[in-house]
């Protein structure tokens, strides 16, 4: 497991990684209309918006999101567009406290078809490699748990509370809310099977055949069969697992969707899919997918132990040896810190003679 | 045993009960029944590292990870919302969460509804569904003297027997959801320790399968 401060680190050079796949960097005003985020309220990560008034009385955000300024900025532009950003965007806690969420990641705006996935998918699996090389990647597609739902013969406020029991696992209140609603026993039984489906990529694909109720179920399924063919060439398939409690909003998700762990975290550090409804509405694109780290995380307790630096000097009144010896070792690209009272990974004691 | 699995229990009857059974099913750490100061008990064998926690509090434990799954009441995940997988109705330790009020004094639609709980979000969220306007006041503990001395018109809380009510002169109005023990686990551990969550899971399910 990668320490804290190699995660920190890893999170920084990302920006190249994305760069070295053609992509381009984003630099967004720090503040956004109000009314931008209240029309796309679902889109966002939960949480409040700071908010106040600008010029004319208009009401401005402090940015809760990237993504939605970057589908207004590539509005008009030739597509396909590959964006990343690497920004600070601000959201309240559960506790109701405002945070400064250090966000970065990338969208790709254009017909999201099979190569766009592939190739964003093995971004994020080579993002999450790179801050710890035993990550996992769940995938997910919401145009299969939406076309279920669909097939369930619930209405719409049960649906949604249908897809939040599903994001739990929750198989038993969920049969129970489908049997209240008067759902067929054959649909229940088929959407509980559908919240508790996990399993390693390839293994769970071949076992999923019997979600293939309807065309939009079979065609889903279809697309992330071709997406295991494109990733089987790029990225460690042992990483990736199929994990259908992995949704997001019905109204802006359509398709393949992801989240990605680290060992150790306590929560999702990669999220995103592909959501093609609002890059309509809001650039004109057919499509766009994409997916943001969240750098914030990492800087937690519990991230793995923190070192200060590769070697501790510990100079014994020499600061001359002692400066001399660090100067050495960071050319050698090693990180030093001399006389300090944090843990490093190795000590390096100067002599007293020296 | 190279991966051990954290278990947060809650403290009491609940707690020693799911430990009785998980005990019986290979998970067993007898360290945890001994009177000491210790605050987690491991046991290298079955690979298990368990700690007693306020009942309220195991849902936190488990969804910031520092357990991996533990067993919490519903009433405990309805109030706080913990993103956690609920793998199980492990169906005892059940009761009702309710409104309840002094005997024959179901209060007026007519006017703002003052109630009592330990419990906002539910009671905000049942009286919400209904459009009634309420006034919330929020107790630690004995919910029931509230409505007896007049501070409140109702309280929202959970009633086993029934019996703490009807001695203090009050009755349930309505059930607002049935409550029961739940096997919650951490949504980061069931993907990195999935294979031994999965198999606690299936030993649990067949031995309440079995139960009934």
């Amino acid at each position: 497991m990668a320490t804290g401060a190699e995660r920190s680190g890893a999170v920084w050079e990302l920006g190249r990684l994305y760069e070295s796949m053609g992509y381009r960097r984003f630099k967004m005003s720090r503040f956004e209309e109000y009314a931008l985020y209240l029309e796309n309220e679902k889109f966002l990560p939960a949480g409040g918006i700071v908010t106040f008034p600008g010029k004319g009385g208009k009401l401005l955000a402090l940015k809760p999101d990237v993504t939605l300024s970057i589908l207004r900025s590539v509005s008009g532009e030739r597509l396909p567009k590959r964006i990343y950003y690497n920004e600070n965007v601000y959201r309240c806690d559960r506790s109701g406290e405002l945070r400064e969420i250090r966000q970065t990641g990338i969208e790709y705006v254009g017909e999201a078809g099979i190569e766009a996935m592939g190739e964003v998918t093995a971004l994020a699996c080579e993002s999450l490699a790179a801050l710890d090389g035993g990550y996992i990647l769940d995938l997910s597609h919401m145009g299969l748990v939406t076309a279920l739902l669909g097939e369930s013969g619930l209405g719409a406020a049960a649906q949604e509370e249908a897809l939040r029991l599903i994001g739990g696992k929750n198989s038993h209140e969920l049969r129970r809310l489908m049997r209240r609603s008067g759902a067929d026993e054959e649909k229940t039984e088929l959407l509980c099977a559908l919240a508790v489906f996990s399993g390693s990529f390839e293994e769970a694909l071949a076992g999923a055949g019997r979600f293939a109720v309807c065309p939009a179920a079979g065609a889903a399924l279809g697309e992330l069969r071709a997406l295991a063919r494109v990733l089987g060439g790029v990225a460690d398939l042992s990483h990736i697992r199929l994990d259908f409690s992995i949704v997001n909003d019905m109204s802006y998700y359509n398709g393949l969707i992801f989240r990605g762990y680290l060992p150790g975290l306590p929560e999702g550090i990669l999220a995103g899919g592909q959501y093609d409804n609002l890059a309509r509405r809001l650039s004109g694109a057919p499509g766009a997918i994409g997916f943001a780290v969240y750098a914030d995380m990492l800087e937690k307790p519990g991230a793995g132990r923190e070192y200060l630096a590769d070697v501790l000097i510990v100079s014994n009144g020499n600061a001359r040896a002692a400066l001399a010896a660090a100067k050495k070792l960071r050319a050698e690209g090693r990180t030093v810190a001399v006389d300090a009272p944090e843990p490093c990974r190795e000590t390096l004691v100067i002599q007293e003679d020296a | 045993m190279d991966e051990y699995i954290s278990i947060a229990l809650p403290k009491g009857r609940l707690g020693e009960k799911v430990y009785a059974l998980l005990s019986s099913l290979g998970y067993g750490c007898p360290a945890l029944l001994e009177q000491d100061r210790r605050l987690i008990f491991t046991d290298d064998e079955n690979g298990v590292r368990y700690f007693w926690s306020k009942p309220s509090d195991v849902a936190i434990y488990v969804e910031r990870a520092a357990a991996d799954v533990g067993v919490v009441g519903r009433d405990i995940l309805l109030e706080y919302e913990p993103d956690v997988y609920e793998l199980l109705d492990l169906g005892f330790g059940k009761c009702r969460m309710c409104v309840a009020g002094l005997r024959g004094e179901k209060p007026d639609p007519g006017r703002t509804v003052r109630v009592a709980t330990k419990f906002p979000h539910i009671a905000s969220e049942y009286y919400a569904s209904r459009s009634r306007d309420i006034d919330i006041i929020k107790l630690n503990g004995s919910i029931e003297i509230a409505p007896v001395l007049g501070m409140s018109d109702v309280i929202v809380d959970i009633v086993e027997t029934g019996r703490t009510l009807r001695e203090n002169g009050l009755e349930v109005f309505e059930e607002i959801v049935p409550v029961s023990a739940r096997f919650v686990a951490n949504k980061a551990s069931f993907k990195f320790k999935n294979a031994r969550i999965e198999e606690m899971l299936r030993r649990l399910s067949s031995a309440l399968e079995e139960e009934k």
